[in-house]
Order: structure tokens, then C-alpha cells, then sequence
């Protein structure tokens, strides 16, 4: 009957796909800027090494020493002055890449969600990294550390990947101390580590960043925002409910009201970039509604995370 | 504007209550956000400040106006229409008895009556209004509205037929139906053939529309029969209505065999009467006049000869012979005797339309009627509070009811009388002061009769009204024969077997006519002259068929000649008349509209959700 769908839930829109394959050829270019002090193999992999090591590409010397390969013996060094003394060059080698997203609750606000966003940065940078031979986890987290995904490494560990993060559903609450300090834990040897998340936890960001020091680690973090979020609209009286929290507080929404939202906005955006400065953390606040290739990778590459 | 129901306008209380909840309890939108992190420590505004001030919202204004609307509907407003001020309620009274179907100049004069209506229905303006009733033997509102259409279609379902036109009663239920609202009047269009009407008076002018002329006509007016030992004897009195002597044949047809055949010679207006002695053995009888007149469904009369009704009786008696003597005399009946030992082991008990208890009564009542004679006093079916016990001789007979009329109980003596505490569903039809002596009722579908004396005791069946009553009370107890026949659209009575579970009538044409079963069934629709089967069926299979004769010859219908109209006293203008004020009903209106915000209102809330 005409009137058997009135009170059916509205047919939700298609998603597209995260990605699709020319974007990907396209993104092959780029690659994630680690720091040379990263602990890497050097077995593969695209990054520098702030390690000299034997090499027949070599910028420097050192004197031979018991069992030193002999194939990098400079002959021609010992011709002219009678000692031996072994090639060291630049070597390249491979990085953990550690992607970890936010799936909590609040993640799924938002027009396109928040969520979407982050799983598009994921994908990204995780493309990149086995792209590049790189050593990659992608983690879900919320209150605590949920589902997990690698070590991986190798372009044919890629369809696994996007399948994975494509499947990250919106959970719990969000306790960034209890999760990152988890991860830190089952991860000690360190490496590129890229948080994907809103942050709108009442605390614990410092917290958990202090179990990712430099050089070990290498800390990204992006913060996502909706547009809504830095400008919210004039409702009047309304009840805001929060998501995770379930938690109603009434309130009228009005030009008063907003000034001293964004004055607290501004303040918690800057506590978070002093948070992320001390703790020797990069951080960079991308708004949900940026487009991928467009927006969001050019603000990285400005930023200096891709190059 | 007025109020038709005031007290309705209380309904309007809900507008403040309305307002109050809304101020009580105003729900706010609630927006979900990602976190309340950023909001939590805003300056709050003060609650109550709000709530003080009416929040004018449209869900507010919505339930306001649904609520006005409604109370105001239930007020029953009215205002003054806009109706013209010459809208008329025509009260239209059609004659369809069987004289209207007499053909007169070409057409029959039921055919020129319609033609009149439907002159009357196409020259009515918009806003008028007719009610359309028919007249036969009796009257009943066919259809009332303004659709000319249905009007129209109403009158074409009409048929003339049935003795007789209850003109009196429809211009009754004409008064009653015109709305005074309108400028009403009555228009009879009738041929004029009743019976003399005694003066009356109308309150609304009554317009009469004589139709027809006088034709000649032939009718066969009084049909009858009785059985004459082995042998039928025959009446039939045949009427002619014409100025001229009438010469012709007066056939007595059974079946297609003519039985008896007479020339019969009729003065000018006059009647003559002819009986025959005819053969037995014949079911049905049909005379025929070779009339060639106006109205043919009066040349032929229709009588049913055969119509004794069989009575299966089961006498269970320890001493049945001065019952069974008795009983056996009644035409038609068929007795059964058995012992109260043996009772239990008969097998006409399935089909007996009577079992009479002597001295003894079962656990149950049996199917059929049932007559118990000194009810034992073990009895689960009936209270008897004492043993046999002698009348007080002294004590006058108290005698009620039909059955009983007539009967002289002088001389008889009662010395053996069973003391029963009446049933609420039987009543006293013969006590000796406060004792019952006979009772008569019906329970659970059984018609039943107690007679609280036993036959042995006294000298009751040595005495002439012994025989009458067990002939009475039988013909009380069972189910009537039909009767031989019956005027066109006489009420017939049928007292169907309590057993029947279906009544079907087939008509001469054989059609099929369903009535639904009970204790009397009452039938008005045999219109059509000829012969109808009435069958009592009982879980599908015909267990008694009869047949009734309906003749539509009746002096009244018969005669043709044009006949003055009755004396009638109505007025000349409508005096009840609302001056052409016509009031408008407005609650249908606002209730619309009180739907309509209704629909607007959920449309809103849905959207916001």
C-alpha cells in the first residue's frame, strides 16, 4: 500500500567508495615524510636512515675493523696511503607506519561524518605506506583499543587493508589516555604514529602522548572537525544531547551564547596545539568537509607530512 | 449564527488546558552534538523566565485551532442558509396497488403515474427536496433526497401490486417526513380505487392527481372451497364492471385439466355467484374468467385444496386409550403409543410433532411441541410440590386464552391434581383458586402444555369438552395448516415446525424467496397473483411443503371506474413553513477543517523529527 512506507525509515543514500583505483595511481607519487631518526630496517623501504653504514654508494670512512664486509674495502684509498678503510653511504629503510582511528561515537556526527573523513585519511596514508614498502598497522580505538589490522607490507596487502577500514563502525566513548597508552604498550619499538580522531575527550590527550616520545616515535595528529562545530547556528531553546554521553543539557542558543562557544572552541583548539608542540607531536586540524585529494592532501603536503 | 446543542461549546475549556500543558511542559528540540565538552560551561540562561512566557509555537497555535474548531463543532452552529426562499419538500405519494397495473388509454396507469413523477422530479430547482413513497397495501419511504438521479432510479424499481393502497398511512409518514424548513406539500398520484376513507386532516396542502379513466373490467372477486365428503364443493363470485351485460366462460381449472366449465351471464355493474361439487383428489384449483379487460391479474383466482398439515403424535401413557380415542378423531393426525418403559427405545421419536407425557417425563424435552398430563414429581423438567391430591369441589374455575374459549369444565371433577410451582415461561390458563389445572408457554425453541390432573382420577374424559380440548390443544401445539389463500399483499402469517431451520417461498415465476426462521414468520412480499410454495427445509431437506393461492381480485382494486377523492382538510399554503429560511448545519464544516489542521499538524511533526 502507498501509505505502508510513511513510517518506514527514509532509504539511506549509496555511499561511494573510499577510493578508486586512478586516485590511487595518482597518490603513488607521494609519500608519508618520516624523520631519519625513526628505527627502520633498512632490508627495503624508501626512508633515510640517519645511520652511516657500509655501502658502495658512500660519503664518508672509517677504518676497516674485524669482519667488515671486504666488498667495501676502498682499494684505492689503501693504494695511496697503505691502510684499510670501508666506504660508509646513506641507506635507505622501511618505517612502521601506525594509523590509528578514532571510532567512537562522536565520530559518526556530522555531514558527511566525521568518521568518513578519517577512514579517507587512513586509507591514504596506509596506501602510501604499503606503497612503500612500509611496515603498517591501522588500528580502531574508542574508549579502548578495538579491532586491529597488520603488520603489513607490500602493495598486495592493499584490497585487506581499505576492506578494514572501511568496515570501522562508530562505537563507544572516547578515552584517548587508556587507548593510546594500550597501544604504546603492545608497540614498544616505535615508529610513524598518525591519530585520526575529533579529540572530544575531556582529557587525556597529554596524557596518552607521553607514551610516544621522540625519536622512538613520531606523532601526527590529526584533529577533524565539522564546519557545524566551529560555527554552530542560532536554534534558540533546544536541548543538546550528546551523543556518546546520551547527556542533555538545555540551552538557548543565541549570537550570546555562540561568542562564548567559540571563545571556548579557540581555547580548547590551542590547548590541544600546546599539547601536541610539548610532546613533540605535529598537529593539523582538518575540517570533515575537505575534499580528499583537493584539500586535504595538498594542507598535508604543506604541512610537510607528505611529500 | 445559532447553537443547536450550547452545552457542546463546553468543549472550548480544552483551549486553556491547552496552553497551560504547552506552559507547563514545552518540549524543546533536542540536537544531538559530538560532545557537550565545548557547551558545558556556557553562561546558561534562566529557565524559568522561559517558561513564564507563553512559547507561541506553531504546535501551539495547531492544537489551539484543531481544539476551537472541534468545540465549536460539537456546538452544533447553524446559520441561515442561503437556500432559495421557494425551496420545496415535495412529500410524493405513488398508488401501487394492483388496480394502478390496468392498462387505460395505451399505457398502464402505474406507467402514466411514473411519467407524472418524473414530470414532478425534472421541474424541481436545485435545493428542493422529494421524498418519494410508495402506496400498496402498505405504505413505506422508497427514497428522500435532491438527487434527481436517484430519485429517478427509486421510482423505476416500483411495481404495481398488492390489494388495496394504505394512502391514510403514507400520508401520515409523508407529514412526518417533510422537513418545515422548506415550503412543503403532499401530491398523491393515484387512481383513485380505495375504500371509503373517513375525513382527515393534513397539515400541508395535499395535491391529488387522479389518474385513469373508467374502463371496463372483469374480475373474479371471492374464490373458496370445502371438502364435501370424498368430494370438493366450489364458490367463486365474479364481479363485471361495465355498462354493458357481460357474456362468458368461468373456467375451474386443476393443473391443465378443466374441471368444470360454466356460461356465465353478468348485468351491467352487477355480481353473480356459481358454485360447483367437483371430484376429490385435486391439490389446487385455479378459476379463469375469459375476461379481455384491463386488468388481467384479476380474470384468474387461486386456491390451495389440499392443505391438511399431518401431525405425527407419540402418546406415552401406562393407560392410553382414552387419549388415543380422542386424538384419533383429529384429521391428520397420527398416533404413535408407547409405554414410559419403552420410550426410550421408539424410533418416531425423531420425527414426532407431538409427544404427550402421561404420568411421566424424560430427562430432556424432546424435539416438537409437548403436552405432559400429572407430571410426575421426580421431575427435573418441572417443580411439582405434591403428590395427587383431590380438588376442593367448592372452588370456582378460573379459565383464560383461546384455546380454552368456550369450553364448559361445569360437572367435571378434578380428584387427582398434581400441586406444580408455574415456570416463569408458562402462564395459567385454568386454576381452582391458586392451583394450576392448565398451563400453557414455550422454552428453548418448545412449545409445550401442562395439564397438572391426572385423566384416571377423574371423570374428565367421560365429558364432551374432553375431546375438544385434546382437539384444541393439539391444533395450539402444532404448527398451523397454511391457509388456501390469500389477498395480493396480505400480510401471511406462518407458524413454521420449531424443528425447521429454513422457510423458502418459491413465486409463480419460481423465484426463490430466503425467511429467516422463528416462532411466526410474517410475509408482506406475495404481490405477484398465482400459486407460491412455502417449504420448511431442516438442514437442507424439504421436510413439509405447502401451498397458498394469491388472487389479486378484491372488489376495491377490481372496480376501474375513476372514484372521487377522499375528504381530506389540508391547507391551501404551507403554514409551518421557516418563511424560506433554511438553517445550515456548520459542524460538518469545521470538523473538516478540524481534520484537515489535524493532518497539517502531523505532517509538521513528522518533518521536525
Amino acid at each position: 500500500m502507498w501509505f505502508g512506507n510513511i513510517f518506514s525509515p527514509k532509504p539511506q543514500a549509496e555511499i561511494p567508495p573510499l577510493f578508486n583505483e586512478a586516485f590511487l595511481r595518482r597518490l603513488e607519487r607521494l609519500s608519508l615524510q618520516a624523520q631519519r631518526t625513526l628505527r627502520g630496517r633498512p632490508s627495503g623501504g624508501a626512508h633515510l636512515s640517519h645511520r652511516l653504514l657500509p655501502t658502495s654508494i658512500f660519503s664518508d670512512h672509517r677504518p676497516y675493523s674485524v669482519g667488515d664486509d671486504y666488498r667495501y674495502v676502498d682499494w684505492n684509498v689503501y693504494a695511496h696511503q697503505d691502510a684499510l678503510f670501508v666506504k660508509l653511504g646513506e641507506i635507505e629503510q622501511d618505517v612502521t607506519i601506525h594509523l590509528l582511528l578514532d571510532a567512537s561515537r562522536s565520530m559518526a556526527w556530522g555531514s558527511p561524518a566525521k568518521l568518513r573523513a578519517a577512514q579517507l585519511i587512513a586509507g591514504t596514508l596506509g596506501y602510501l605506506a604499503l606503497a612503500h614498502n612500509d611496515r603498517l598497522h591501522v588500528t580502531s580505538f574508542d574508549a579502548a583499543v578495538r579491532r586491529e589490522f597488520g603488520p603489513a607490507q607490500g602493495k598486495s596487502r592493499l584490497i585487506e587493508m581499505l576492506r578494514f577500514i572501511e568496515q570501522v563502525q562508530p562505537g563507544g566513548e572516547t578515552n584517548l589516555r587508556s587507548a593510546l597508552e594500550t597501544y604504546a604498550r603492545h608497540h614498544p619499538r616505535g615508529g610513524l604514529l598518525v591519530v585520526c580522531s575529533d579529540l572530544l575527550a575531556p582529557e587525556g590527550l597529554e596524557e596518552g602522548l607521553r607514551a610516544y616520545p621522540p625519536p622512538t616515535w613520531q606523532t601526527l595528529v590529526i584533529h577533524l572537525l565539522d564546519p557545524r562545530e566551529l560555527n554552530p547556528e542560532r536554534l534558540g531553546p533546544i536541548e543538546l544531547e550528546d551523543v556518546e554521553t546520551g547527556k542533555l543539557l538545555p540551552l538557548i542558543i543565541d549570537d550570546e551564547t555562540i561568542a562564548h562557544y567559540r571563545r571556548n572552541l579557540a581555547a580548547w583548539q590551542r590547548t590541544i596545539e600546546s599539547i601536541c608542540g610539548r610532546r613533540g607531536a605535529t598537529y593539523a586540524r582538518v575540517l570533515s568537509t575537505w575534499p580528499l585529494e583537493r584539500q586535504i592532501i595538498p594542507y598535508l603536503r604543506a604541512r610537510q607530512i607528505l611529500t | 449564527m445559532s447553537f443547536l446543542l450550547p452545552l457542546g461549546l463546553l468543549a472550548l475549556l480544552a483551549l486553556p488546558i491547552i496552553v497551560l500543558l504547552h506552559l507547563l511542559r514545552e518540549r524543546r528540540q533536542r540536537v544531538p552534538v559530538p560532545s557537550l565538552l565545548l557547551w558545558a560551561h556556557l553562561p546558561r540562561r534562566i529557565d524559568g523566565e522561559r517558561s513564564r512566557r507563553l512559547p507561541l509555537t506553531l504546535l501551539l497555535l495547531l492544537h489551539l485551532l484543531v481544539a476551537a474548531l472541534l468545540g465549536f463543532a460539537l456546538g452544533g452552529p447553524q446559520i441561515a442558509g442561503a437556500l432559495a426562499p421557494d425551496a420545496r419538500h415535495t412529500a410524493l405519494i405513488i398508488d401501487t396497488s394492483s388496480s394502478m397495473a390496468a392498462t387505460d388509454g395505451g399505457a398502464s396507469r402505474f406507467e402514466q403515474a411514473r411519467q407524472r413523477a418524473r414530470t414532478l422530479i425534472a421541474a424541481t430547482s436545485p435545493g428542493d427536496r422529494i421524498t418519494l413513497i410508495a402506496a400498496g397495501p402498505r405504505a413505506q419511504i422508497v427514497v428522500s433526497g435532491e438527487d434527481p438521479f436517484v430519485l429517478t432510479a427509486a421510482l423505476d424499481t416500483l411495481r404495481p401490486g398488492g390489494v388495496g393502497a394504505a394512502i391514510n398511512e403514507a400520508l401520515t409518514l409523508a407529514e412526518a417526513a417533510l422537513d418545515p424548513q422548506f415550503s412543503r406539500r403532499i401530491v398523491v398520484v393515484t387512481d383513485g380505487a380505495l375504500p371509503p376513507q373517513p375525513a382527515r386532516d393534513v397539515a400541508v396542502p395535499v395535491e391529488w392527481v387522479q389518474i385513469g379513466s373508467a374502463v371496463p373490467n372483469r374480475a373474479i372477486i371471492a374464490f373458496a372451497s370445502r371438502p364435501w365428503g370424498g368430494r370438493i364443493q366450489v364458490y367463486a363470485r365474479v364481479a363485471s364492471y361495465d355498462t354493458a351485460p357481460f357474456n362468458g366462460t368461468l373456467r375451474i381449472v386443476s393443473g391443465n385439466q378443466v374441471l368444470a366449465e360454466e356460461q356465465v351471464t353478468i348485468a351491467p355493474n352487477g355480481e353473480t355467484e356459481i358454485s360447483w361439487t367437483l371430484p376429490g383428489g385435486v391439490e389446487t384449483l385455479r378459476a379463469v374468467i375469459d375476461g379481455r379487460d384491463a386488468l388481467p391479474q384479476d380474470d384468474s383466482a387461486y386456491l390451495s385444496v389440499a392443505q391438511g398439515r399431518p401431525i405425527t403424535v407419540i402418546l406415552v401413557s401406562n393407560q392410553p386409550a382414552a387419549l388415543r380415542r380422542a386424538l384419533e378423531v383429529i384429521p391428520g393426525v397420527t398416533v404413535v403409543a408407547t409405554t414410559p418403559a419403552a420410550y426410550a427405545t421408539t424410533s418416531e421419536r425423531a420425527i414426532a410433532d407431538l409427544t404427550i407425557f402421561d404420568g411421566f417425563l424424560p430427562d430432556a424435552w424432546p424435539q416438537g411441541s409437548v403436552l405432559v398430563i400429572a407430571p410426575p414429581p421426580d421431575s427435573s423438567l418441572l417443580r411439582v410440590t405434591s403428590d395427587l391430591q383431590p380438588l376442593d369441589a367448592g372452588a370456582p374455575l378460573r379459565q383464560r386464552g383461546s384455546t380454552l374459549e368456550g369450553l364448559g369444565f361445569g360437572g367435571v371433577v378434578f380428584n387427582a391434581v398434581r400441586r406444580i410451582e408455574p415456570p416463569p415461561w408458562a402462564e395459567v390458563l385454568l386454576a381452582s383458586g391458586d392451583l394450576p389445572l392448565i398451563l400453557r408457554g414455550r422454552t428453548e425453541g418448545h412449545e409445550i402444555a401442562i395439564w397438572t390432573f391426572d385423566l384416571a382420577g377423574g371423570n374428565l374424559t367421560t365429558r364432551l369438552a374432553f375431546p375438544l380440548l385434546v382437539a384444541r390443544t393439539v391444533r395450539d401445539l402444532a404448527p398451523p395448516p397454511l391457509p388456501q389463500a390469500v389477498r395480493a399483499g396480505e400480510m401471511l402469517m406462518i407458524r413454521p415446525d420449531p424443528r425447521a431451520t429454513a422457510l423458502v417461498i418459491r413465486s409463480p415465476d419460481d423465484r426463490r424467496i430466503e425467511a429467516p426462521v422463528a416462532s411466526v414468520v410474517t410475509l408482506d412480499t406475495l404481490i405477484e397473483p398465482g400459486f407460491y410454495t412455502v417449504e420448511e427445509q431442516r438442514g437442507g431437506a424439504t421436510v413439509l411443503a405447502g401451498i397458498v393461492g394469491v388472487n389479486a381480485g378484491a372488489a376495491i382494486e377490481s372496480n376501474l371506474r375513476p372514484q372521487s377523492a377522499p375528504p381530506l382538510r389540508a391547507p391551501g399554503n404551507d403554514p409551518g413553513s421557516a418563511s424560506g429560511q433554511h438553517m445550515i448545519d456548520l459542524w460538518p464544516w469545521l470538523a473538516g477543517a478540524a481534520l484537515i489542521v489535524l493532518a497539517i499538524e502531523w505532517v509538521y511533526v513528522l518533518r521536525r523529527r
